[in-house]
């Protein structure tokens, strides 16, 4: 991959052919370089001659918006959404936060990830309409520290996506895109033309690239439209067979703008930061807040590196002094954050993440804890779930589902809580200890206190003052829990090998085949065709005999199934075979797999909408399902799981299996196709049980709910944090379960001599005699 | 499924938690309740004649 530098000099040499908008030439916009930065922008006005990005240019719509138009939050996406709708775009509803289609992210870091699939290893794009526009959740843990501070960084926002896919027919390219990004501006928003200015620059996603145009009003950036021709594929980057309009413009800024407001968090909070700040008692200097945001856009974090310098340096230029400034802003800074926070965690619950140590769920519960941490820490007498429930009302007109969460978003919450105070009590031990040995109490000391007993330095702080938290703490415990690289599977070579013909999804029934033997690579066999199913997606191989000769396993690399034999000696390419599967374990295998998807359903209604498959294992004894819960299961819960998987068994239901385009699915199911995970192919097959569950799905299935007979539910186990292990057994295997079962109750009954309903009472009668015998027996008597 | 089915699953389902219910008892995993049984009983008839042997 060539570097960001690279392209951003070899875009800007080539400006003529990438940057220049006939549309905008005409309206008289030029273009210009930067005198402080070097990089182009296209303005109409003569005489700048600086680029209007920070730092080179100050925000100057703080207490001096550019327009009378004054919209909300709210008020402003409708007002996107009605002029692009009006001029051919369909409006699509926001996808999930959490990205289960595209497995090398945990969220949905921009609106374009949406449209994102993989295919043999490389992005391809789907797109629903075209051209569309869409208010898409985003959720993004890499800025944390900046979240209040900066006034425009938030961990959950909407990006307003304008996207088209423009192949010479369909679509529309760069002309048309900018065209009407000035009119949204200009007709919608009523900038004047010549406070607009578009600058020159390029965008480099996790799948694919491109130059792109950036659009500022004061000094204020409101959109990106990327142009993107290129894309990161396994093999380089290449150039794509259509090009992609991928215009992401931050919805917060819009309002933002408008109202000039020293935040963008006091008009996208508004109505939740009014009441916060009445429940709180938290007073506000506006002048000083004006004073004080004009400055702080132009800072960041990351390349401020320390907060504090970076506050003293405002105050002076201010004229306060740095206590009576971080008195002043602090308060409402925790609130802004703690409003952001909760927005994040409430979309990520009700799109089925919980938080949790692991994956994705890490980075919640890091948001989480910090924003307890500020509501402790400022002792304040309000709880997360009642910010939650003021987001859902605000935002009930673009998100209405999360208003129907409540109550799910509203359980996730207080065990979290319960579990960050029994964490608090811990600190207040875990600290006093370290400052009586002595010991100092660094960033790494803050990461391992983290993560290993889940005290954040904020819980450090209030016991120990004077320790200095690195201003990228949470940024730096995010990072080290970016998504793993899959293994890969396992290496034989099969190039040149024609794929294997799949007779078990033509013959799922059949279990006898004739067949040819294509190569014998050691152990292995490969045929042109087979009944076997190899292991995949969780199911086990099948077993049987081929000409005789047992097969011990099955694989696929790539489209090629390996059989490995017993005895490859007995097999010659070119060789006629027949074929024999086992048919007690490929039944037991179909039952244990429809159960699976019978169980996943039954623990969704019994649980709660967060829970997800993790993984699964289905093999001819038994099967085992891992389900995202945030604690173990009660008896109780057991119990009616199992009760809603067997009535699922006896009404019988239809398992109907189709092979269907992607994006066809995707429209008609949604995202909880995606319980194995995300299907890198653009046909899924899709196995669906009426009313029940419905999921993208490689494996061997009954005909219907009854034929996988009675589930029994042998074990539960919360395996770690925020997964439960459920192993169960269907049909002959569940009877054969039972029926063990009854025989140790026989046994036991025969030992004590009564009937097997008694066995209880009289081992409780033994226990309790043993117990006195033994105090009897210790006391001497 | 038939009614004998069922009435059999049902049956085996009832055996089952009153072996679950005898091991709670114990918190014995099922496969050793019988084990664990014989032990107590043996251990309890060995307190019982150590008892009467000391008096």
């Amino acid at each position: 991959m060539v570097s960001r530098e690279y392209l951003r000099d070899y875009f800007s040499r080539n400006w003529d052919r990438y940057y220049r908008i006939g549309f905008l030439v005409d309206l008289g916009f030029k273009r210009r370089v930067c005198v402080k930065c070097g990089r182009g922008f296209w303005t109409l006005d003569d005489g700048r001659d600086v680029c209007p990005d920070q730092p080179c240019s100050p925000y100057e719509f703080i207490g001096n918006p550019p327009s009378n138009v004054r919209l909300s939050y709210v008020e402003a996406w409708r007002a996107i959404e009605d002029f692009f709708v009006r001029n051919g775009h369909e409006s699509i509803r926001r996808y999930p936060v959490v990205s289960r289609w595209y497995p090398p992210l945990f969220f949905t870091a921009a609106s374009i990830v949406d449209f994102y699939r993989l295919e043999d290893g490389n992005v391809v794009f789907e797109f629903p309409a075209n051209p569309l526009i869409i208010p898409q959740f985003c959720l993004r843990f890499n800025d944390i520290p900046n979240v209040g501070v900066t006034g425009k960084h938030y961990t959950c926002f909407v990006m307003v996506g304008q996207h088209s896919l423009y192949d010479g027919r369909e679509g529309y390219w760069k002309e048309r895109c900018i065209e009407l990004d000035y009119k949204m501006l200009t007709d919608v928003f009523k900038i004047r033309p010549e406070e607009i200015v578009f600058l020159e620059d390029l965008w480099v996603g996790t799948g694919a690239y491109g130059y792109s145009l950036e659009y500022f009003v004061r000094g204020l950036e409101l959109g990106n439209a990327v142009f993107t021709e290129f894309l990161i594929g396994k093999n380089g980057p290449r150039e794509m067979p259509y090009k992609v309009i991928d215009m992401g413009a931050g919805l917060e800024r819009f309002p933002w703008l408008l109202h000039g407001t020293p935040t963008s968090y006091d008009v996208v909070f508004q109505p939740s930061i009014e009441k916060l700040k009445s429940i709180c008692g938290v007073r506000v200097d506006e002048k000083l807040l004006l004073d004080y945001y004009r400055f702080a856009g132009m800072l960041n974090v990351d390349e401020v590196k320390d907060i504090g310098r970076m506050r003293s340096i405002i105050a002076e230029r201010i004229g306060v002094s740095y206590s009576e400034f971080v008195e002043a802003v602090e308060p409402l800074q925790a609130l802004y954050a703690v409003c952001d926070h909760t927005r994040a965690l409430a979309f990520a619950i009700a799109d089925g993440m919980i938080p949790s140590n692991v994956g994705g769920g890490y980075n919640l519960r890091v948001v989480l804890r910090r924003a307890l941490s500020l509501i402790e820490g400022f002792k304040w007498g309000f709880n997360l779930i009642d910010v939650v429930e003021m987001h859902a009302k605000q935002l009930k007109p673009i998100a209405p589902e999360l208003e129907e969460h409540l109550g799910e978003i509203q359980e996730i919450l207080d065990v979290e809580t319960s579990r960050f105070k029994a964490s608090r009590d811990r600190a207040s031990r875990v600290i006093d200890r370290l400052l009586r040995s002595g010991r100092l109490i660094d960033a790494k000391t803050l990461i391992t206190l983290y993560e290993s007993e889940g005290i954040t330095p904020e819980l450090v702080r209030m016991k120990a003052p004077n320790v200095e938290i690195p201003p990228d703490f949470y940024s730096m415990v995010t990072r080290r829990n970016e998504p793993l690289r899959r293994e890969e599977a396992k290496q034989i070579p099969v190039e040149g090998i024609p794929a294997t013909r799949n007779l078990f999804y033509e013959y799922p029934y059949s279990y006898e085949f004739n067949a040819k033997v294509v190569k014998v690579i050691g152990e292995y066999v490969v045929l042109d065709q087979t009944l076997f199913y190899p292991t995949a997606g969780g199911q086990m191989h099948d077993e049987g005999l081929i000409n005789g000769e047992r097969v011990v396993e099955v694989l696929r690399v790539g489209g090629v199934i390996l059989h490995r034999v017993k005895n490859p000696l007995a097999f010659r390419e070119g060789d006629s075979v027949h074929g024999v599967i086992d048919r007690g374990r490929r039944e037991a295998l179909r039952r244990h797999h429809t159960a699976t998807h019978i169980v996943n359903a039954a623990s969704r209604s019994v649980l709660g909408s967060w829970v997800w498959q993790h993984g699964a294992e289905k093999t001819p004894e038994k099967a085992r399902l891992d389900i995202t819960h945030y604690q173990a299961l009660t008896d109780s819960q057991i119990r009616r799981i199992e009760e809603a998987a067997n009535r699922i068994v006896l009404e019988n239901h239809p398992v109907i299996i189709q092979t269907i385009p992607r994006r066809n699915a995707e429209l008609k199911y949604g995202f909880i196709i995606y319980q194995g995970g995300a299907v890198p192919s653009r046909e899924v097959r899709i196995v669906e049980i009426p009313g029940v569950d419905v999921e993208a799905c490689g494996g061997l299935h009954c005909r219907s709910t009854g034929e996988v007979g009675f589930i029994t539910i042998m074990r539960t186990k919360r395996i770690q944090d925020g997964i439960v292990r459920i192993e169960f057994c269907s049909g002959e295997a569940a009877v054969k379960y039972l029926e063990d079962r009854w025989s140790i109750l026989r046994r036991t009954a025969e030992i004590l001599n009564v009937p097997d309903e008694d066995v209880p009472r009289r081992v409780e009668e033994i226990f309790n005699e043993w117990k006195t015998l033994r105090k009897r027996v210790r006391d001497g008597l | 499924m038939s009614s004998s089915d069922f009435e059999y699953w049902s049956k085996l389902k009832r055996k089952e938690e009153i072996l679950r219910r005898a091991c709670e008892i114990l918190r014995v995993q099922e496969e050793h309740l019988p084990r664990t049984v014989q032990r107590f009983l043996r251990e309890i008839e060995d307190m019982k004649l150590k008892l009467s042997s000391s008096r």
